[in-house]
């Protein structure tokens, strides 16, 4: 009965600061807003019993992305913020994302009669030789033998964009040595 | 601490021995700010504060006058003043941050005290950590949460309007995420340890105080200890770390604007963070409620035994609050480009061989010295 409450409070707060997020003027107040989507989404986690998913959530997203995010808009001057026209092309692009997520929620909610086991009772299933569990150890099994491909191409796509990073931000001389940016005039 | 089987009565249980912990924790926070102001005068060779004291137990013939003179009654004054001073709300602040900002200050430090273990209990044959909540990732929590103390100081700053928090905002902002990924990097080995072969722990306290019990991660990791000693000075912002709040060049930082109450959450969570800082670092690196290195605990295994281990690690975490107090009146202060490129190249590539190093290490000595 708690649990059933807690879920649609924490989905209710979520789902309010994810449209807060998009519809608010002022850019602080939407990285805030993601921060407590965020917050709520990993209390979601932690409703289902997975707890490192939860509080790895916080750790990533919470704790360094949005940190980034609201570093960035600090900067930018609140009050004078231009409105974005939206243009015709945008609008239909808008309209084709909305649709196609929309398919994905119908599909979710006409296939939620075939429920999903949760985590810890795959773990009590003695047919499955992977040890699925809350346990972190469980995790890091997973990871490192069912879904270590995955793991990997992830590793080499976040070397790719920190690696383009570098690329972008750094500019070469005819020496091959990396100049320091040079101030704006 | 699963004491009755009556679900009410274990979670009024769980209430009160919560309520004391914390109570007891923002106790020693509080006196730790009088231990700052004494070790200060101490080390500057002036008296510190010796006047404050409460008419009735002051006229206790020796002990009265000796708590007036260490200023033991000076908290009691400190946080009245903090309580019925005017509270000033600049009229340029963008109000709904500006009182969000304190909040945001004070919670994650008190969330953290949660899973910190301070001690062991034998019960039924098993030994089990006295901690509000024993977790599986503790360790996890603790980074996590932790990391989120720093909306305080951003959110403070950016409300507050004015340059001299705005760059106290963006300071902290910088350098806390610099060094939290020296942090992290630093305590993977001591984990890597802790997960011995055979075993579920690993990123649980008590499984990395356990894994030092005779030989201290301090002694056997060293460079581990350092890279997150220097670190946890960074993220708590102690002063050769001052970027944040530095005086001479930003006023107060963040908390500039701030004033009474709103002031002293800042100024609360920042020596809760400091005690929370101690004691994790004596749990991960200081072996905890163990007794020395290289001596097997002595405690008995019974009640007496469990009171011992919380005077120990208490005794140690008092040490290591020492040690924070100390070097803020003994080093100067770095500049911020010294900040930043300690941190960012020094201590991660250290941490980050150091990780590898041990990663290798520590195998070879499970397979061959075990």
């Amino acid at each position: 009965m708690v649990n059933d409450i807690l879920f649609y409070l924490l989905s209710a707060v979520a789902v309010g600061a994810a449209l807060a997020l998009v519809c608010v003027r002022n850019p602080l107040t939407s990285a805030m807003c993601l921060l407590l989507t965020i917050v709520s989404a990993a209390g979601l986690f932690g409703l289902l019993d997975a707890w490192f998913l939860a509080i790895v959530q916080i750790l990533v997203y919470a704790g360094a992305v949005v940190v980034l995010f609201l570093f960035v808009t600090m900067m930018v001057d609140t009050d004078d913020m231009p409105r974005i026209k939206v243009s015709w092309a945008g609008g239909v692009a808008a309209v084709i994302s909305f649709l196609l997520v929309g398919t994905i929620f119908v599909s979710v909610i006409i296939h939620a009669g075939q429920s999903v086991p949760a985590l810890p009772e795959l773990g009590s299933n003695p047919e499955n030789t992977l040890a699925f569990g809350q346990t972190v150890k469980s995790y890091g099994q997973l990871l490192f033998t069912k879904y270590m491909l995955a793991f990997q191409l992830t590793g080499v796509l976040l070397l790719m964009a920190m690696l383009g990073v570098i690329v972008l931000s750094k500019r070469m001389n005819a020496e091959g040595r990396v100049e320091p940016s040079a101030p704006k005039k | 601490m699963l004491l009755t089987d009556n679900m009410w009565l274990q979670l009024l249980l769980d209430l009160v021995f919560a309520g004391v912990v914390l109570g007891v924790i923002m106790g020693i926070a509080g006196y730790t700010v009088l231990a700052e102001r004494k070790v200060a005068s101490w080390i500057q060779e002036r008296p510190g504060p010796n006047r404050a004291s409460i008419p009735f137990i002051v006229a206790i013939p020796v002990i009265g006058r000796f708590l007036q003179r260490i200023g033991f009654f000076q908290l009691i004054a400190d946080g009245a003043k903090f309580l019925f001073k005017e509270e000033p709300t600049p009229r340029h602040t963008h109000r709904f941050y500006y009182v969000l900002a304190p909040m945001l200050a004070l919670i994650p430090p008190v969330i953290v005290i949660s899973v910190l273990p301070f001690g062991v209990w034998w019960y039924e044959g098993q030994v089990r950590p006295l901690a509000i909540a024993n977790v599986d990732i503790g360790l996890l929590l603790v980074l996590a949460i932790g990391s989120l103390g720093l909306y305080g100081s951003v959110l403070g700053g950016w409300a507050s309007n004015n340059k001299f928090s705005y760059m106290g905002a963006i300071r902290a902002g910088a350098q806390l995420i610099s060094y939290e990924l020296a942090m992290g990097l630093a305590v993977l080995p001591v984990v890597i340890w802790a997960a011995m072969p055979g075993t579920t722990g690993g990123l649980n306290m008590m499984s990395i105080v356990e894994s030092q019990g005779t030989l201290w991660n301090v002694i056997w990791q060293p460079v581990a200890a350092l890279v997150f000693l220097v670190a946890l000075f960074a993220e708590t912002g102690r002063l050769p770390f001052d970027m944040v709040e530095s005086e001479t060049d930003l006023v107060s930082g963040p908390s500039t604007e701030y004033g009474a109450f709103k002031f002293g959450l800042f100024y609360f969570a920042e020596y809760i963070n400091l005690v929370i800082g101690s004691a994790l670092f004596t749990l991960l690196f200081l072996g905890g409620w163990n007794f020395l290195p290289f001596v097997p605990a002595p405690w008995p295994e019974n009640f007496f035994g469990s009171v011992c281990t919380v005077v120990w690690f208490t005794l140690k975490t008092f040490g290591m609050i020492f040690f924070f107090l100390w070097m803020r009146w003994t080093l100067p202060r770095f500049r911020y480009d010294q900040v930043m490129r300690i941190g960012w190249g020094m201590l991660v590539p250290l941490a980050v061989v150091n990780l590898i190093a041990y990663a290798l290490i520590i195998p070879l000595v499970d397979k061959f010295l075990k």
